[in-house]
């Protein structure tokens, strides 16, 4: 079956599921690649990238001479992230045609559709007053802007990290980032007008200092003080980071801007989470993860606190769960007890990776994600709950949250 | 993928005209649409201050199913009613920044590109207008100082 025979059919399975989403789930689970006429366009001024990333992760099949692109947009506006230079068995391509002047997704030589990349934010190729390049400093999404205070994971250090976890593995990441360069590439990149619509912050896990995570705690209300000198009061934003304890989260959220929190549970089931996540068991544990979680809605608010999991790492060898039913279950017990707390439950796709200690293994079904999606996009809404901070246009990453736009 | 009309002078004309009164007829009504308009006699652009609403709905739910819209011109006696399909949505890029001028201070959520299937000039009267929707969700550009 080709890979459109698989879509249609899903479309036939799924009639009230989003074709576009579908299709976003189909490419990521069956890989793109970027013709070599793409990826030299893709060179251009209004698409080129940088070379730097912040999330620092390392892939075999990049060329260091050319910059990889944003995530790719289908005609809806659905965001797209692929692994580029990762070896598909059976990928799409998306090859570039000038009489057309535009991007097209083809399956064997066979045109599906038009697409486009996010383009290039102004701020790229400029440098701070330190001289850090501002691309090294922040990511972008469409809307999104990313910052990364510290680049490197201290659970890598006993062997702890996470087993699907490829960040950190390019070898040239910088460590704690300057408050200062914060500030001005902030500055800078909201001089685009109307660009970006949300703000950002995550890190590697530090969890140094006494009691444990202090350091980082005290790191993330710097970095968001340093961001907030750019704005009169509150800015909608997101502190991507480990599960604190609520005196901790209070702090934070009175002395930054910060309107969102996500501390990702990764796996819902205890003993997959132990295993998968051992440096997040050591140094929260499973349950107390969980119960800072629902804590934090007293802080944030009902529907600004979010945790997510990996879909399809639940599923993956040898630990994982032996069918896409007992793994669905999971999903959902975990997104409706959360509902319950009016804390949003997010998945984001698995993308296996030879660098994480999973290695590359076969992803579950599409049907698995179709599914997942549906299902926590149901729950939630059953909740009247909406993804204010990762929808289709802040991240992008969540297939769930893709279908709230019908909401 | 449709082949894309070219907008005759009469529509062209209309969209131009400072009292014409621009609609996306949505499910639960119609929604003003006063950003509409034909850049280059092809394809028609409008954008969205929110779309958590019923246009926004209308939009997505044109270009996921492949539903055609239908939009409403009025000024004075004359009625025309478009339909069109929903072609592409833009939340960044160069018609999401030219939209975003054109809202000459106000924030965008999103911006859409329509192709004309046909049109005709009607006696009829478009619907009421959608009731008044709760903001869900805050849209729009982040604000610096």
């Amino acid at each position: 079956m080709t890979k459109q025979e698989e879509l249609l059919r899903a479309c036939s399975d799924y009639p009230d599921f989003s074709p576009f989403v579908l299709r976003k789930l189909s490419m990521i689970y069956h890989g793109v690649v970027l013709t070599e006429r793409a990826l030299r366009q893709l060179q251009s001024p209004y698409y080129c990238f940088g070379r730097l990333e912040p999330f620092g992760i390392s892939f075999e099949g990049r060329s260091s001479e050319l910059a990889m692109p944003g995530a790719i947009l289908l005609r809806d506006a659905t965001n797209v992230y692929i692994n580029y230079g990762e070896t598909y068995a059976n990928p799409y391509q998306v090859d570039w045609n000038p009489d057309a002047d535009a991007f097209l997704l083809l399956e064997d030589g066979v045109t599906l559709d038009t697409v486009d990349f996010v383009p290039r934010p102004a701020f790229f190729g400029k440098t701070t007053s330190r001289g850090a390049p501002m691309e090294a400093i922040a990511d972008v999404r469409a809307q999104k802007l990313i910052l990364t205070a510290f680049q490197r994971c201290r659970l890598w250090e006993g062997g702890d990290q996470c087993a699907f976890c490829a960040f950190f593995t390019g070898g040239h990441s910088l460590g704690e980032v300057d408050c200062a360069d914060v500030y001005e590439t902030v500055a800078e990149a909201l001089r685009e007008p109307g660009r970006f619509s949300e703000i950002y912050l995550s890190g590697g896990t530090d969890f140094s200092g006494d009691p444990a995570f202090s350091e980082e705690i005290d790191r993330y209300i710097r970095v968001l003080q340093a961001i907030g000198k750019n704005f009169a009061g509150r800015f909608s934003s997101q502190l991507m980071a480990p599960a604190y304890p609520k005196a901790q989260l209070q702090r934070i959220y009175d002395e930054t801007g910060v309107t969102s929190y996500c501390p990702n549970i990764e796996i819902w089931d205890k003993h997959l989470f132990q295993t998968l996540c051992p440096g997040k068991e050591k140094w929260v544990g499973h349950d107390e993860w969980i119960r800072r979680t629902v804590d934090a809605v007293e802080v944030f608010g009902k529907g600004k606190v979010c945790t997510q999991v990996v879909a399809g790492a639940e599923l993956a060898t040898p630990h994982g769960f032996s069918s896409p039913e007992e793994a669905l279950a999971s999903n959902f017990e975990a997104c409706s007890f959360f509902a319950q707390h009016g804390v949003i439950f997010l998945s984001t796709i698995w993308r296996p990776h030879r660098a994480a200690r999973l290695g590359f293994q076969p992803m579950p079904p599409l049907d698995y994600y179709i599914r997942l999606a549906q299902g926590l996009h149901s729950i939630r809404r059953e909740y009247g709950l909406v993804s204010t901070n990762d929808d289709y246009k802040h991240c992008g990453n969540h297939p769930d949250s893709d279908l709230e736009r019908m909401d | 993928m449709e082949d894309l009309k070219i907008l005759p002078p009469r529509l062209l004309s209309l969209l131009d005209a400072k009292d014409c009164r621009k609609l996306l007829e949505t499910p639960s009504g119609v929604a003003d649409c006063p950003s509409l308009f034909c850049p280059q006699g092809g394809t028609l652009l409008l954008s969205l201050e929110r779309e958590h609403t019923a246009a926004g709905r209308c939009l997505v739910q044109g270009i996921w199913f492949d539903t055609p819209v239908t939009l409403w011109l009025c000024q004075g006696d004359t009625t025309l009613r478009l339909t069109a399909a929903v072609h592409r949505c833009h939340i960044v890029g160069t018609v999401f920044s030219q939209m975003l001028r054109r809202a000459q201070g106000r924030g965008i959520a999103s911006a859409w590109e329509l192709h004309l299937l046909r049109w005709e000039e009607t006696t009829a009267t478009p619907p009421a207008p959608c009731p008044p929707e709760p903001v869900v969700i805050e849209e729009g550009p982040l604000r610096p100082l």
